[in-house]
């Protein structure tokens, strides 16, 4: 444990007020207007922190760092995208114009007044299956890092006797429990209220320590160190990874040999037998390889090598490329226009007008969101290979953790943790009061015959959000993450990323787009992420029938956009599907 | 190419680092100018009780409830006009909610005691909206005596019920108008009204 009292007495203070803040607003809420959409009367600074605050996340930390590790700067090009996204739609009002003025609570019931109210259905499920999945990592990401910060390993706990049966606790699920706890109070009493008044507090302490840890990594790596470093380290990778590449070559071809010879099983036997070989040796090499720029994955069995793909060019990096970029393109303009917890804050401005301010506001933020924890991990990754190779353990996502315990005086890792709960805490409040809005206003409320009153829905909706609170205790902390966290969660999100945002740009800018065809954009949409995770999932991770990430997400949007207009042509043409708009109110009496 | 792509980056995470610093000044320290709230603070320099608007010129009171109605606030946390009841639900030396706290200023527009003032506001139209029910109802009956006295001079007939106009005796009747039953007629009157008239 490397805290000091300084630095508990600060996560501490952070944490009360942050609770008490949260709890006090449960006085403000009446009704489900103001618990799911503040009352529409949020302003642009206090959307602009919240926005911020929300969008930043341990996960997020974890998985920018990730990338800054394995692909240095270049690593951030989705948050460049993402920000140029932001700015083009803040500027334009592509769909946050239409969709305020809608005066919706969430984009499914958009659907609705367009498409019907089976296709608002089918929506919101296809929503919270994108959301929730999507959100499922968060409390093992954050926890995670947490203890790698604070020097606890991530697998201790502790056993307590509770009538004759021992049980055994572990640290992590412990914390990441108590801190969800926490945000399920004050987001079950106040509702968006709370979040808000969290979120700007958040917001604060998270910025602050953003912007410290910053300054102490460059303070530790000057800044002409870490862009020679970083181009050093990938020019030592590359001539690592022919001489690998050729030895790989041997291998598959004495592999062969054997196969013709003494048949598959045994060349299955030969290369498992190789690669625990090739595993043992990286690790006992792992100081010598460190000297030149290959790191050691002692997490991963066997052991792999980690070598840092080109820093600077995304076209040209390992990993990424040209595909790669578009499906990152593409999928930063479904996410500024459609992401639920994005759109929340558009939906609460209190008009159109002030939605476009927020999201002008907070543009650049995207960049930061993706370079400044990147630098950490590509700082990391310098770090790791000057001094001997990364501590036994670490891999690509807790690096950058590792790196940070090490640097950060004391009171400064009190200042990080403070901020990094509160990056989680206002992820986590945002998400469960968006998802559990979703899953109230999109799919029980169509089943509904008799609207609730006022307090039904509140006691509904408060009842959903500790709902989605145990399905993430159970599924979050239980579920292993293999892998780029990042790919994850991008294909998770295109679940409904790619569907919405067809079915959103149909429903507002093409008259011809009927209820046929949304069914078949939700549903073409949803095929592709889901097939590539249940694939993925089934067939090895060196197999070569995995999908790519970059195929399954470009797959799922032009699955989307053709289904959309397929759909909707072909309704035309068999004479049904029509466009379903509400019908006004019609004036009664004399 | 790949100095472009460095000076590229550099830019963008030296640029992040600033931004960050100017955002958490502008939002945490700084606050967004709010002309409402400048005004509010002349306002009470000056001792002034009649709202203003942003630009500072005096606000005409909304005519919801006619001379009658209680002065309401349009829009705004503007604590000082809100009704009674209103300012009873209002917490208090609350170091998060109440009105120049630090964490309300920070909120550019004091969210806190803004939703607070939201309820005051809906409370105080609510008011506002009885009020003018009950003057709608005093015109209608107005207009019903009128009409009833002019009948009762036009026919001589029922001049018994005639009442002079201002000095409405409905009030006290039995059955007559309350608040309550505001705009409806009481059914003596019905009864005994000339058809046609009403």
């Amino acid at each position: 444990m490397s805290l000091s009292p300084i630095d508990w007495m600060i996560i501490a203070g952070y944490l009360v007020v942050c609770t008490v803040a949260g709890i006090r607003m449960r006085r403000y809420v009446t009704n489900v207007d103001d618990f799911a959409v503040a009352a529409r009367e949020v302003e642009s600074s206090l959307g602009v922190a919240s926005l911020a605050a929300t969008e930043v996340g341990i996960v997020t930390v974890v998985y920018t760092a990730q990338m800054g590790f394995t692909n240095g700067p270049a690593g951030a090009t989705p948050g460049v995208l993402t920000a140029v996204a932001m700015l083009l739609v803040g500027l334009t009002g592509f769909v946050i114009v239409p969709l305020r003025e809608a005066r919706v609570m969430t984009i499914p019931e958009l659907f609705e007044k367009r498409f019907g109210t089976r296709v608002r259905w089918l929506a919101g499920l296809v929503v919270i299956l994108g959301g929730l999945l999507n959100m499922g990592v968060f409390l093992r990401a954050g926890g995670d890092f947490l203890l790698h910060v604070t020097g606890v390993s991530t697998l201790a706990g502790f056993e307590v006797a509770v009538l004759g049966h021992t049980i055994s606790l572990g640290y992590l699920e412990l914390m990441m429990t108590g801190l969800l706890a926490i945000v399920l109070v004050y987001t079950i009493l106040g509702g968006m209220l709370s979040v808000l008044v969290t979120d700007f507090l958040q917001f604060i302490v998270m910025g602050a320590g953003i912007v410290i840890v910053s300054l102490m990594v460059l303070w530790h790596i000057p800044w002409s160190e870490f862009i020679a470093g970083l181009s050093e380290a990938h020019e030592a990778g590359q001539r690592y990874a022919q001489t690998a590449k050729l030895e790989t070559q041997q291998m598959e071809a004495a592999a062969r040999t054997i196969e013709q010879t003494q048949g598959k099983q045994a060349a299955d036997a030969f290369l498992a037998a190789r690669m625990q070989k090739q595993g043992e040796d990286l690790k006992a090499a792992a100081g010598e390889l460190a000297k030149q720029s290959v790191l050691v994955d002692t997490k991963s069995n066997p052991a792999r090598p980690l070598t840092m793909a080109h820093p600077f060019n995304p076209f040209a990096s390992e990993g990424l490329g040209f595909g790669w970029v578009l499906w990152q393109a593409m999928t930063a303009i479904a996410v500024v226009t459609t992401w639920q917890t994005t759109i929340a804050r558009v939906l609460a401005a209190r008009d159109a007008k002030t939605a476009k301010k927020i999201y002008r506001g907070t543009w650049f933020y995207f960049v930061g969101r993706f370079c400044l924890p990147g630098l950490w991990g590509a700082g990391a990754f310098l770090y790791f290979s000057a001094n001997g190779g990364l501590p036994a353990g670490a891999a690509s996502d807790t690096a950058m953790a590792e790196f940070l315990r090490i640097i950060l005086p004391t009171g400064l890792i009190g200042i990080l943790l403070a901020a990094m709960l509160a990056a989680e805490m206002s992820t986590d409040s945002g998400y469960l009061l968006t998802w559990s809005t979703v899953i109230y206003n999109d799919l029980i409320t169509p089943c509904l015959r008799r609207p609730l009153s006022d307090r039904a829905r509140l006691v509904t909706i408060r009842f959903v959000v500790v709902a989605i609170g145990l399905f993430l205790i159970f599924w979050g902390l239980w579920y292993e993450m293999s892998g780029s966290v990042w790919e994850y969660l991008a294909v998770t999100g295109n679940v409904y990323l790619a569907s919405l945002f067809a079915l959103l740009v149909g429903a507002l800018y093409w008259r011809g787009a009927n209820s046929w065809g949304a069914t078949s954009a939700i549903v073409l949409g949803a095929c592709g992420p889901l097939t590539f995770l249940v694939i993925n999932a089934v067939v090895g991770k060196d197999s070569p029938y995995r999908i790519p990430g970059e195929v399954a997400g470009l797959a799922a949007f032009g699955l989307a956009f053709a289904g959309l207009i397929g759909g909707s042509l072909l309704g035309k043409a068999v004479g049904k599907g029509a466009p379903t708009p509400a019908e006004p109110i019609k004036e009664t009496g004399p | 190419m790949n100095s472009l792509y460095v000076w590229f980056w550099s830019a963008m995470i030296l640029g992040s680092i600033a931004w960050y610093a100017i955002l958490l000044f502008y939002l945490g320290v700084k606050g967004d100018r709010n002309p409402a709230d400048e005004n509010d603070a002349r306002q009470a320099a000056a001792g002034e009780t009649t709202p203003r608007d942003r630009k500072g010129t005096r606000r005409r009171q909304p005519p919801l409830g006619g001379a009658s109605a209680r002065p309401v606030r349009a829009t705004g946390p503007r604590l000082r006009t809100t009704p009674p009841i209103a300012r009873g639900m209002l917490p208090r030396g609350d170091p998060f909610c109440s009105r120049g706290s630090w964490l309300a200023r920070r909120f550019d527009v004091g969210e806190a005691g803004k939703f607070a003032a939201k309820h005051a506001e809906f409370l105080g139209r609510r008011d506002a909206q009885l009020n003018a029910i009950t003057a709608d109802a005093n015109d209608r009956q107005f207009d019903i005596l009128s009409k009833l006295n002019l009948f009762a001079l036009a026919t001589r007939k029922d001049q018994h019920k005639a009442v002079s106009v201002g000095k409405s005796q409905v009030w006290a009747e039995p059955g007559g108008l309350s608040s309550g039953r505001a705009g409806r007629v009481p059914r003596a009157w019905r009864r005994d009204a000339p058809g046609g008239i009403l």
